[in-house]
Order: C-alpha cells, then structure tokens, then sequence
C-alpha cells in the first residue's frame, strides 16, 4: 500500500461521497415504492400503510394485457436470440470463422432509436403487418448484441483444447457438443438469457416505435400514463418491476456474469 | 480460359449450398412475419374490418351489433390521422372497410380518390343528424362522410382564484401576457397556463385570437402568429392534453385549455372549475366515418353506419367518452343536463374547423421555432 | 444438382451460424441501408418513379433542425462528461479502497436501479421532483424557496433524470479495468519513490483508459438518441434529435425527411466518436514518443 499521508478528514471525503452518490441514485427510487403503499393521493401527506394502488394495479385490464404483452415477447424474444446466438458462436469458432462476430458489435454501438425506426421503416416498407412478431423481431436483435458476446468469451476460454480432445476420443462433433460443451456453457447462456429477457422487458425504444396500433408493452404504457401526471398506480407498478430486475439481478450476480459483459463490450 | 472457367465453377461450387441454405432460411423467416396477414385473409366470413381513432366505439356496442346482425367487427386503432393517411397513400386501405377520419383528413382524402360515396338512402337514422354538423367545407354534400362526434375547445380555470377577475373568458387569457390581464397581484405572479399538445391547434387558435378567421393566412400574418407564441411560452406550464388535469388539480397551473370532453373526466375528479367557451371564438374538430374506396362490403358496413348513429348507440358513447354526439336528440339532452360545456347556438359561428391551408411542414417549422426562440 | 438433405448435412456450419448473420444482416443492415434509401429518394408523380433528391438533406442543413441535432450532441456530450466526473472517484474506491468481501454487494446495489426499466427510473425522478413532492417540500421547509414548486420541466431536471440513469455504465467500465489492474505496479511505483498523485497520473489512469473508452461508448451512445427523458422530465419544450425522431416517424409520418435527419444524426455522431479515438491514438503516439 502506498504510504497515505492524509488526515483523518480527507480520509473521510471519499467514503462520504460515494455514499452519497448511491444516496442519488437510490432516493427516488425508495421514495416512489415507499408512497406506493401510502393511502393518500397526493404525495408527501402519509395516510397510511394500504395495498390500495396494487389492488387498482390487478383490477386495470390494459396493464394486465401490457404485462402479458411485454413476458410473452421477452420470453420468445430470449428463446430466439439465445438459440441462434450460441449457434452461431459455437458454429463460426469451429469453422474459425468467428471474425465475423464483429458484426454484432453494431447492436451496441448504434443508438437504439436509429435501430427502431430502421425497423419501423423495413417492416412498412415490406408490407410486414405490425404486432407480436415485430417486437419479438425487434427484441431478438438487441438480445443477440448480448448473448453473442457474452457466450464467445466462455467458449473462447474453453475451446479449442476441450473440442480437440474430445474428438480424438472419437465423439462427433454432435456429441462434442451435446455432452461436453453445452453443460459448460451452460452457466453463460443461461446468463445471457436472464439478461436478454431483463433487456426486453425494460425496452422501451424498439416497444414504442414498433409495436403496432392495438398491442402495448409495459414500458410503453407506463409512458403514456406519465404523460398524465403522477398517480400512485404507476408507483405500484414501478415497484413490481424492481422487486422482478432485483432477483434477475441477484440470480445474475450469482453466477458472476456481469464483469464478462462489460469487459467485452 | 480454362482457368478461368475453373475458378468460375468453384465459386460457383462452393457458394451454390450456401446461397441455397440462405434462400431456405429467408423463406422461413417471411412465412413468420406475414403469417398475421394470411390469418386475416382466410377469415373472411362475414365480418368488416375497422381502422379508428382510440375512443370511438365501445366493446359493449360492438358486441350488441354482432349479436343483432351476425356480422364479426374488428377494430384496429390510430392516434393521428397522419397514420390513416399513410397508409392509406400506400395501398388505398385495402383490407379497411370503415375508417373515422378528422374534419381536414376527409378532404385530404376525398381529393386523393380515397373514399366511396355513402348511400343516404341505407342509413335509417340519418334523420338525426345534426344539421349543423352538415355540408362542411370538407365535404358540402357529405357524400363521403358522415358526422359521429365533434368537440370544442374551451378554457377552464379556477373558479376561486382566477374567476373573480373574468366574467367572461376570453382567448386573452391564454395568450395575453399576465401582467397586461388585470387580475390580482397574488394571482399575477404564479399565472401559468397549459396549452395543447398538437401544434396544429395552437397555430389555428393563435390565429383565431389574432385575426378572428383561420383562413386565407398570409405569410407575414403567419410569423406574427409565430411571435405571439414565442412570446407565450414564457407562462405556459405544459403544452399538453393528457397532463391537464393534473397540472391544474396540483395548482400548477391556473388556466388551461381544454377540450370539452376532457373537461367531464376533470369535473369527476374536482368541481373546482369552471369550463367556458372563450367569447372571441374557438376550434371544434368533427370526427367523421368513412368509407375506404376498395371495400367490397359495401352494405355490411352502412349497417354499422346506421347502428352508430342510432340514438341508443351515440348515448352510450355521449355518456362513456363525455364528447358531443352528431345525433341531435342526444345532444339535446346532454346540453340540458349541463350546458356550460356545450356552446349555444349563438356561438356556432365564432367556432372554427382547422382546414389544410396551412401545410403540416410550415406548421412544423412554426413550432419549431417558437419551441427554439 | 445436390438434394436438399445433402447441401444441409456438408455445410452444417454455414447452417446454425445462418441464422444468426440473416438475422442481423436483414433486420440492423438492411434497415440502415433502407433509411439512407428513404432520405434521398422520394417518389415523383410526374415521372411516375423514384428520383434521387438531396432536397430532404438541404431542408435539415439549412434551418433550425440542424440546430436542434448539434443541441442534442452537446447535452449529451455534457452528460457524459459529468457521469465521468462522478464515475471515477467512485469507481476508483470500489476498485482500490474497498476490501473484496463488500464489493459484489455494492455492485449489484449499483446496477439495481439501471436494469429496472428506463420509465421506471424516470418516473421515479418525477415523482420526487414534482410539485408536492419530496425535493420540493423539503427546500420550502430549509427555506431556500418561497413555495412548493415544480422542479420539472427544464435543463436541470433533464440533466439529473440523465446522470441518474447512466451513471452506474460509466463506473462498472472503470472499475472493472481498475480491478484488474496490478497491485504490484503500484508497489514498484512506490518503491521507486512516486508520491501517489504522481502513480496516479502516470500509471493508474493511462491505465485504466481503455475502461473509461468503454464507459464513455456507453453513456454518450444512448444519451444522444434519448427522447424519453426529455420528454417527460423536461416538458415538451426542450426539443433533442431523438424527440424530432419521433415527432417526424410518428405522428407527421415524413419518413424521408425523418431518415435524413437520423443519418445526419447519426454522421455527426460517428464523427465525435473517430475524432475521440483519433485524438487517443494521437495521445498514445505522444507518449510514446516522450
């Protein structure tokens, strides 16, 4: 350790301002699910400790249909872009080819916004009628940006040296896959797919440019209700979707898969 | 040349799977995007298909039509009647068998050859119309629409605060600067104002302000108009529809205006305030039904054009979406219930429609000026 | 000519890694390459075809939208100037002051907020700033306003929805890269007598650039297509590129001019990123050469 020469108060500096800095980020946070459970309307007047705005939550038809909308896409969304995602990894490293997974690194780069309204305007453009299939589409891009990388860098770790082994002991590549590989990469893609379904359903710029007239995701109706002001069911609501990206989260951490995003982005 | 002719061959050998695989999988992919289309195509018993604006016929009624005529209605929805005229720009709303265009989008689409002539002699109750809805600019003969439901914009305020100081409100309220109204010091100071959402509205009502016409708007008028709102925004709150009621419950804002069918979900929540039709004038939109060009299912749908404007039917929906029905006697009676929030007849000529003189890209370009200055 | 079966079993691997590439190539490079399409082609009707016009290009360029696509660069760019600012120190101190045991803690406490969704924690910021609320009432009590106000609805309120919600992707990059960072540079930087500021300037922040590379990709990329925080912390009066976006594609449905206005958007925007590395190449050659 380097020899701190400091004081007792600048020592104190750091930890007080990095604890205010989760304070910022977390503030809102805990204020809006705390008044979720507060009786009154208006905001800073407590009334009270009641379930009311969650009861209100589960009696309003079009968040129960946008909460359908948005797990239904996000799971068909994760099951599509993981299966051909780890394809491609495992079929383009074989082949040594796997230069070309530099082509998914446009996913991250481009902002999303531009990626949407290139969606919205192939999907006119080929008379693509708009609906559950353009979002799960949609979805399915941003969902390989993530599995791609994330499964290479497990598989890179463990290739070529398993692969080679285990075809000198005679298993076809099929089996290499099947029995050796697939249970090791097991941990990452099952990752990849907590991330990719946390990702879909939280989206809001591909749900909002691409959805279609009747069908909604939840992102997107929480939107137009904020567009109304404050009301305490979108409080509700809001706390519902922590208390669903805090256990993916937990499961994520878990399995320690969050270094391996970022450090190969 | 034989050379040549060999690596020709092993290209080709060696791309011919590969462009075979992509073509298999290409195929796959179309198959599950057009897969909804070939859906629709192949129900196609008796059934017409709906392309509407958001609260424009309830659940309720349109199972109560499937029940009484057997003929299945699906509705899809638009929030702006751009989205219709797209569309329709690109196929002619091939597939759409009714569509609930605004008063200026029934004339855009009627000089594009969009729209097929209503048969009058099929609708039962089109009797109760009411006549002053009839013969617009857009359409004098409605030969190609049909009213179903009109609002007008108005101002609300604070009957406490800010009523004292009107007797009677006036477009002055939302675009004269506060410290030239003469209202007390206590409200002077906090005077905040909503405005609506559509630039298209403010433009045409700035203008009505102004001039007292919103037509024939020279381009020197138009920059004025431009300046009036620049100026404005300094007290404007929001510029929105959905917000108002919030900002003017939690006393943001002391002035609003607001469509009157806004007004009937504000009075449920507060009697705070009072909704007046300002006295120099003000916009109504008429929403109108039409029929796409290329519909085969011609008497199916003036079915449904009649059960609409039954006077069961437009009291139900007078009563669930609170705007003012086309059918007179239910008109009537929502105006003796509670008059305020519909204009008398004396001031039907002070309301204006909006009219496509003015493009949507000089209206753009308006907006985006005053939103920048 | 080879069967079906035949051509699938010989090229399996060109058969799984298809659909992949198909995939991207048709739904990220197709639409890009349409949009370029749509914003210098329009349809004439006296020709009765496709005519290549840089009309829509001339009409962003020449007036108040190229102003607003420059606007939008530059609040981003502050954004992720001021998410780096904070980033750092607390990145540096999760990496190097704080012992290992609570660090997957305060990480996964980190990213918590940023995975719920993006309306979420904008919501959240609204509720708390608005005119009854928490922020409000509490400055009113201190004093340091005459009444409750409503804090939303300008620059400010859009700056704090920004920061809070990206801040925690410029401190993961950062730490990461400082977590992997050589203990024992720093002893050997110690024992040939550097004082820490010194070890600081010359080892540990060159070193951890690649991570603040990383960091500044990810914050200034989404910011600059933001339209929902803006929208809906700032009012409708504060316009960004993303916001026109919308406003061109949804609701006016001018779709070339809305394409032109991306592109251009997103020219600008590769520009900053190239000069940026350019800039960082040029740095590196410096010290090199020094």
């Amino acid at each position: 350790m380097i020899k701190d020469g400091k004081n007792r108060f600048s020592r104190l500096i750091q930890p007080v301002f990095v604890g205010m800095i989760y304070l910022f980020l977390y503030l809102p946070i805990i204020v809006m699910v705390l008044f979720s459970f507060n009786k009154s309307r208006i905001s800073v007047r407590w009334e009270g400790f009641s379930l009311y705005w969650y009861q209100k939550l589960f009696q309003t038809p079009e968040i129960l249909d946008a909460l359908r909308v948005s797990l239904v896409v996000a799971f068909f969304a994760t099951v599509l872009s993981v299966v051909i995602g780890t394809l491609f990894v495992v079929a383009s490293v074989w082949k040594k080819s796997d230069y070309m997974s530099w082509i998914f690194y446009g996913n991250i780069l481009l902002p999303e916004i531009v990626m949407a309204i290139g969606i919205l305007s192939i999907f006119t453009f080929f008379q693509i009628p708009l609906g559950y299939l353009s979002l799960i589409t949609g979805h399915t891009i941003i969902g390989l940006g993530f599995v791609i990388p994330v499964v290479r860098a497990r598989f890179v770790e463990l290739d070529p040296i398993l692969t080679e082994a285990s075809l000198d002991l005679g298993a076809t590549y099929g089996q290499t896959f099947r029995k050796v590989l697939f249970p090791l990469l097991l941990p990452s893609i099952v990752a990849s797919s907590l991330l990719v379904f946390t990702l879909s359903l939280d989206d809001f710029m591909i749900a909002f440019f691409c959805s279609g007239p009747k069908i909604q995701t939840l992102s997107v109706y929480v939107y137009s209700m904020i567009k109304g002001g404050v009301d305490p069911t979108i409080n509700a609501i809001s706390a519902i979707f922590l208390a669903l990206s805090s256990l993916l989260i937990l499961i994520l951490s878990y399995l320690k898969v969050l270094d391996l995003v970022v450090s190969n982005e | 040349m034989n050379n040549l002719f060999n690596s020709l061959k092993n290209f080709y050998d060696e791309w011919y799977p590969k462009v075979v695989i992509i073509g298999v999988y290409l195929l796959i992919i179309a198959g599950f995007l057009y897969s909804p289309r070939v859906f629709e195509y192949f129900s196609n018993e008796q059934s017409i298909n709906v392309y509407a604006f958001t609260e424009f016929v309830s659940s309720e009624a349109v199972k109560e039509f499937e029940h009484e005529t057997g003929i299945k209605v699906r509705i899809q929805y638009f929030e702006f009647n751009e989205e219709l005229y797209a569309k329709f720009k690109i196929n002619h709303g091939e597939g759409y068998d009714l569509i609930t265009p605004s008063d200026y989008m029934v004339e855009m689409m009627r000089k594009d050859g969009m729209l097929q002539e209503i048969d009058h002699s099929k609708l039962s109750n089109i009797k109760e119309l009411d006549s002053r809805l009839l013969g617009k600019y857009f359409d004098p003969e409605n030969k190609y629409s049909i009213p179903i439901c009109w609002l007008v914009y108005g101002i609300v305020y604070d009957r406490d605060i800010v009523g004292p100081n009107f007797k009677q409100a006036n477009l002055g309220m939302l675009f004269k600067d506060p410290w030239d109204l003469v209202i007390s010091d206590v409200v002077n100071k906090h005077y905040r104002v909503c405005m609506a959402q559509d630039p298209r509205d403010m433009v045409y009502l700035a203008a009505i302000y102004l001039y007292g016409r919103t037509k024939n708007l020279t381009d020197v008028e138009l920059a004025q108009i431009q300046d009036l709102l620049s100026k404005q925004k300094s007290w404007v709150e929001s510029y929105t529809d959905a917000g108002t009621p919030y900002f003017l419950t939690g006393g943001i804002a002391s002035v609003a205006l607001i469509s009157n069918h806004r007004m009937k979900k504000l009075q449920e929540i507060s009697n705070k305030f009072i909704f007046q039709i300002p006295k120099d004038g003000s916009i109504m939109v008429i929403e109108n039904i039409a029929i796409p060009v290329k519909t085969k299912k011609s008497d199916l749908v003036h079915k449904f054009i009649d059960f609409l404007i039954s006077k069961k039917i437009a009291m139900l929906h007078a009563n669930l979406y609170g705007t003012n029905s086309s059918n007179i006697s239910v008109f009537n009676e929502k105006v003796a219930e509670n008059s305020n929030f519909f204009p008398k007849d004396t001031m039907f000529d002070k309301l204006h429609l909006i009219n496509n003189e003015i493009s949507l890209d000089r209206v753009d370009s308006i907006w985006l000026g005053v939103r920048f200055s | 000519m080879k069967t079906l079966r035949k051509i699938f079993s010989e090229e399996i691997a060109f058969v799984f890694s298809c659909p992949a590439l198909l995939w991207e190539c048709i739904f990220l490079y197709l639409p890009l390459l349409v949009l370029a399409l749509y914003s210098c082609f329009e349809f004439s009707a006296q020709t009765n075809s496709w005519v290549f016009t840089l009309h829509y290009y001339r009409q962003v360029f020449h007036s108040l939208y190229f102003r607003v696509i420059l606007n939008s660069l530059k609040l981003a760019f502050t954004a992720t100037l001021i998410c780096f600012t904070i980033a750092y120190p607390v990145a540096y101190f999760l990496a190097i002051k704080v012992q290992k045991r609570f660090r997957t803690f305060l990480l996964f406490s980190l990213i918590l907020p940023s995975w719920t969704s993006l309306v979420v924690q904008i919501y959240a910021w609204f509720f708390l700033l608005e005119q009854d609320g928490l922020v409000s009432r509490t400055l009113h009590w201190i004093g340091l306003i005459p009444k409750s106000m409503h804090l939303l609805n300008n620059y400010f309120s859009i700056m704090v929805g920004l920061v809070s919600c990206f801040l925690p992707f410029m401190i993961l990059p950062i730490y990461v890269i400082l977590d992997k960072m050589d203990p024992r540079l720093l002893e050997a930087s110690a024992d040939l007598g550097a004082d820490k500021i010194e070890t600081f300037k010359r080892i540990i922040f060159p070193l951890s650039l690649p991570g603040v590379y990383t960091g500044f990709l990810l914050v200034f990329v989404p910011v600059f297509g933001e339209f929902a925080i803006p929208s809906l912390l700032g009012g409708s009066t504060y316009v960004v590129w993303g916001s026109l976006i919308v406003d061109k594609f949804l609701r006016a449905r001018d779709w070339p001019f809305g394409s032109a206005l991306a592109i251009i958007g997103i020219m600008l925007f590769v520009l900053i990123i190239l000069s940026c590395v350019a800039i960082r190449n040029l740095v590196k050659r410096l010290r090199g050469v020094n």
